[in-house]
Order: structure tokens, then C-alpha cells, then sequence
């Protein structure tokens, strides 16, 4: 056993996910005479926003992806990867007293860390309506995603959804020469009027509220069909996505569809290493807590970024600064006068950065009939096919909480570990019971947050 | 479906013992999707057929066969040339 322990590799910080908050933490730390180590589950740096932009550095790509992706570029290069452990295609699946368990290649390994830093950014928030298992249906990110990767386009695609990312993601398409057949935007008219009294404080960010109008303007000017103020979709087919019909009766023929009902944060890590959290009413999300400092409630791990609370890319490198000098400072690498200095500076610039958001989070926050099913055979966990009327039969035989109705339908308890149905349970109990949703339990998530095979469990090295 | 600008080495693949291409550099669930390989897996329960949904690594949609080995997600694993993928059961 000795031995076992003289074996585990030690550091000082151990960085969670290498999007911006992660690489950003990163540059911050590095260079002290800290052991410093950067785990992430992609292949390259950079996360989902900046993602594979080391190798899209052409001119072509440069008008199509524009500057704010570049900026990841700028970032990476201030990377010295001579002076940490970057550790790419790494699935973290345990965190527990501070020590980290990791797949890669088949085999995991467990590290020790004096500080953790988890930044596991966004992931798109579910979206139960009918028939969005259908294959064809996919995830606006995922197209984004193609788009960086592989500069792979779907032509003829239908848009369905809402938030500034959606319209970001289609105006990208346009760029690269898609064909658009629809877009069926998801934003309620009602937003518009909520989110009207946040609007001279957006104004403060004017740049942001232009390039906004700008995609709209695109839109326009390119003759996409748009349908708007849409509350009621239903994707349509047998073995495929065919058709999607509208509640007016309007049949649209696709095989593709990218919907987007906003961004959540990525909590599963959070949650199994601890973190205590709160349902956001504003985003009817799953945020993690946090200290100014960014420390979550579990002593030495910080939550930064997306994955903390969806506030965007700038937003969480300031907090990947601010957690980092607070750590530089407990290793009694800056002076106590140079963190509060740093301090004041980053909480200046999160002030700034928070203008726009309170217009974006109203503005684009979706549809209840989004939220949380209107029809009895929307599959709300689609790793184990779990109806709504599934889930409402077990709140008849008094379920008490999301995770006895987890028990008794199997909702939740598939290979994606409730990333996909846990904020629609939520919402489904809470509409259900009358029970306000801040007073209801999340899932609770346990290790392994990604299915390890035994045989790497019992080799740990 | 279509690609711009993407001047990487092309490869060959399997999918249920079927040949296709795809560029190095394709995670498996593009080089799916440019093939428009319409499913890649059935549910367990329902068998009804499921593809790629959030190509980050979240949904698990994605798991296919590759080598032998089952349940391996497609977005997360890198097509490299003979690979032999079939649908996961």
C-alpha cells in the first residue's frame, strides 16, 4: 500500500478542462515554481468555443470564424506547455479528497492535487419536444462543432431555437456557404418586453448589441424563411427526421434539423466532487456556488467559467484570473498587496462583462412549453427511452423528488448520467408537486461520472 | 452535405463492413455524418435508431463499435485508416 502511495503523481494545481477558463488559469499560474497540471477530454486545446483553432489559422477561416475565435489562438501561444503537464484525451471521471481519476488510452491514473480548478464549460440545456431523438436532430453546438473540426457543412438544414449562440451558429453557416432552409426561432414575444428594461445597461456594450442586429440583418438579406415567436414543435419520421410541423399546421421537409434551447453548465464533475449548487431562477439552470474567490463549498476546488454559471468566454477568463491569483497568493507567490490589487481590478472587469448579460438571460430564456413536455410521449431521457407520462405516473405514486422518481423510471440512470434530462425533471416535479423549484434536490451524482470499464478500475495507476 | 476548405489526407474506413471516406483529423461521428450514415446504434429497450447529438462528448448517442470493442463514443475518438466500426450494440 506504501508503495501504491509513494506512486501517485503530486501537484500543486490540477486544471479541469482547457476551454478558455481553463487555459486562461493556466497562463496565470504557470511559470511560479507551481506543478501544474491541465486535463482535458478533447484532442486539442482550446474547448468547444476555440476549439481546433491551431489548425484553422488560414485567411479563408480567418474571415469566416472572425476575430473573437482567433483571440483563443492568442491565448494558446501564451501557453508554455515546457512548463505543465498537458494532458489531452484525458475523461476525468472521480474527484474525491482532492484526488483526481482520469482515463487515457484505456488505462486511468490517479493523481493528487493540493488545489483544483474544474472549468468544464457549457453544454446545450435539453430540449424535450416530440420527436428530438430522431436522428438528423442534433444539437446547434454540434454543428459549430463539425464546422471547426472537420469544416464539415449541412446543407439544407432547419434552425430551431433560441439564444444568442443560435444565431451566432447560423450566421457562421451562412458564412461558410450553407444552404439555410429555415429557421424556426423559439423566442417567446414576451421576452422582448421583459428584457426591454434591461436594455440601457446593454447599451453599455453596444459592439455586442450590433453584431446581434447584424445576424439578423444576414438573415434578412440572404431570404431565409424565418418563422418566429414559435411555442409549439414536433419533429416527424420513422427511422429519420422527415418533416417538422409547426402548430399552425406548416410542414417543413428536412433530414437535418440543429436545435438550441440555450446553454447549461456542464455540473456533473461539480456535483460528484461535492460542490454545493442552486437552481438559478433567472436561467433555470444548475449553477455552482462559490466564494468571491471563486472556491466552491468543497475546501481548494475552484468552479470557473461556463461550467460555474453561463456567463460567456470573457466572463470566465476574469474568473480564471481571479482564482488564480488567489491561488498564487496561498502559495505565497504574490504578495497580499499585489492580490488585492488583481482583485480589484478583475471584479472591475466581471462588472463590465455582466452588463449585457441580465438583457441576454431574459431575452433568451426559453418557452415553459421548452422547459418542461406538453405531450405524454416526449422522451425526456433518451438514454433509457423515459416518457413524460412515465415520469408523471411516478409523481401519482408520490415520488418525493427527482431521484426517487429516478429510481422508480430509470430516468437519469443512463450512459449520460442525467446531463440530458436532469434540468427537465426539475422542472416537470416542481410544475407537478407545486414544490418551488429551488427547494428541489438535483440528481444526485455519483462516480464514475463516465462509464470506466472495470478491468481500468482495478489497474489504477 | 459538403465540405470547404479541408486539404487533409483522406482515409478509408468500415462501417458494418462497408468502405468509406473521411479526412484525418475526423472524429468518428463527422466521418459518419459526411458519409450520412443515418444511424449509428439502436436503443436497447425499443430498438429505435439514434445518431450523434451534441458532437462534445455529453449525449453518449453516439456509441459505436470500433475494432471489437463496444461502446466507445464517436465524437470522442479519432478516425485513423482500416478502422473497422460497425453499429453498437
Amino acid at each position: 500500500m506504501s508503495n501504491l502511495k509513494k506512486d501517485v503523481k503530486e501537484y500543486d494545481v490540477v486544471i479541469i478542462g482547457a476551454g478558455p477558463a481553463g487555459i486562461q488559469s493556466a497562463v496565470e499560474l504557470q511559470n511560479h515554481g507551481l506543478k501544474i497540471a491541465l486535463l482535458d477530454d478533447s484532442f486539442k486545446l482550446g474547448g468547444q468555443i476555440y476549439k481546433n483553432v491551431e489548425n484553422n489559422d488560414t485567411e479563408e477561416k480567418r474571415k469566416l470564424f472572425q476575430e473573437d475565435y482567433y483571440q483563443g489562438l492568442a491565448l494558446i501561444k501564451k501557453l508554455d506547455l515546457n512548463s505543465i503537464d498537458y494532458i489531452s484525451n484525458a475523461s476525468i471521471w472521480s474527484i474525491s479528497n482532492l484526488e483526481v481519476f482520469y482515463s487515457h488510452n484505456n488505462s486511468s491514473t490517479k493523481i493528487r492535487s493540493k488545489k483544483i480548478i474544474i472549468a468544464t464549460g457549457a453544454m446545450e440545456r435539453p430540449f424535450p419536444i416530440e420527436g428530438w431523438t430522431l436522428p438528423g436532430v442534433m444539437g446547434a453546438t454540434s454543428a459549430q462543432i463539425m464546422l471547426k473540426e472537420s469544416s464539415i457543412i449541412k446543407d439544407n438544414a432547419v434552425f430551431v431555437g433560441t439564444g444568442p449562440l443560435f444565431y451566432y451558429v447560423i450566421s457562421q453557416y451562412i458564412d461558410a456557404g450553407a444552404k439555410i432552409k429555415a429557421i424556426i426561432d423559439t423566442t417567446p414575444a414576451k421576452n422582448y418586453i421583459k428584457a426591454f428594461k434591461y436594455l440601457p445597461k446593454a447599451l453599455l456594450k453596444v459592439g455586442y448589441l450590433m453584431k446581434g442586429l447584424g445576424f439578423l440583418y444576414k438573415f434578412k438579406k440572404h431570404k431565409i424563411k424565418m418563422y418566429n415567436f414559435t411555442d409549439v414543435v414536433k419533429f416527424e419520421g420513422s427511422d429519420n427526421l422527415e418533416k417538422i410541423s409547426l402548430k399552425d399546421g406548416t410542414f417543413i421537409d428536412t433530414n437535418i434539423a440543429f436545435i438550441h434551447n440555450g446553454l447549461a453548465p456542464n455540473i456533473n464533475l461539480q456535483l460528484q466532487a461535492g460542490c454545493e449548487y442552486e437552481f438559478a431562477q433567472k436561467t433555470r439552470t444548475i449553477n455552482i456556488k462559490t466564494d468571491e474567490f471563486m472556491q466552491s463549498s468543497v475546501d481548494n476546488i475552484y468552479v470557473i467559467g461556463d461550467g460555474k454559471s453561463v456567463r460567456g468566454v470573457d466572463t470566465a477568463k476574469t474568473e480564471a484570473k481571479i482564482a488564480s491569483s488567489k491561488i498564487l497568493r496561498d502559495f505565497d507567490k504574490i504578495e497580499e498587496e499585489v492580490m488585492d490589487k488583481k482583485f480589484f481590478a478583475y471584479t472591475k472587469e466581471l462588472e463590465s462583462h455582466s452588463y449585457i448579460r441580465d438583457f441576454l438571460d431574459v431575452l433568451y430564456l426559453p418557452h415553459i412549453n421548452f422547459l418542461s413536455p406538453t405531450k405524454d410521449e416526449v422522451v425526456v431521457c433518451r438514454c433509457e427511452e423515459v416518457t413524460f407520462s412515465t415520469v408523471k405516473s411516478s409523481l401519482e405514486i408520490d415520488c418525493k423528488g427527482v431521484n426517487s422518481v429516478k429510481s422508480f423510471t430509470r430516468c437519469g440512470m443512463g450512459n449520460c448520467q442525467g446531463r440530458f434530462c436532469g434540468l427537465t425533471l426539475l422542472e416537470i416535479m416542481s410544475e407537478k408537486t407545486g414544490i418551488s423549484i429551488d427547494e428541489l434536490n438535483y440528481l444526485k451524482i455519483r462516480s464514475p461520472i463516465k462509464p470506466v470499464r472495470i478491468e481500468e478500475m482495478a489497474n489504477i495507476k | 452535405m459538403s465540405r470547404f476548405s479541408n486539404f487533409n489526407k483522406d482515409i478509408t474506413f468500415t462501417f458494418n463492413d462497408k468502405v468509406y471516406m473521411a479526412k484525418q483529423g475526423d472524429n468518428v461521428s463527422a466521418a459518419l455524418s459526411i458519409n450520412d450514415i443515418p444511424y449509428n446504434r439502436k436503443t436497447f429497450d425499443n430498438k429505435t435508431p439514434r445518431s450523434s447529438f451534441c458532437h462534445m462528448g455529453i449525449c453518449f448517442e453516439c456509441l459505436v463499435q470500433i475494432d471489437g470493442v463496444s461502446g466507445i463514443q464517436a465524437c470522442k475518438t479519432q478516425v485513423v485508416e482500416g478502422m473497422e466500426i460497425k453499429e453498437d450494440v
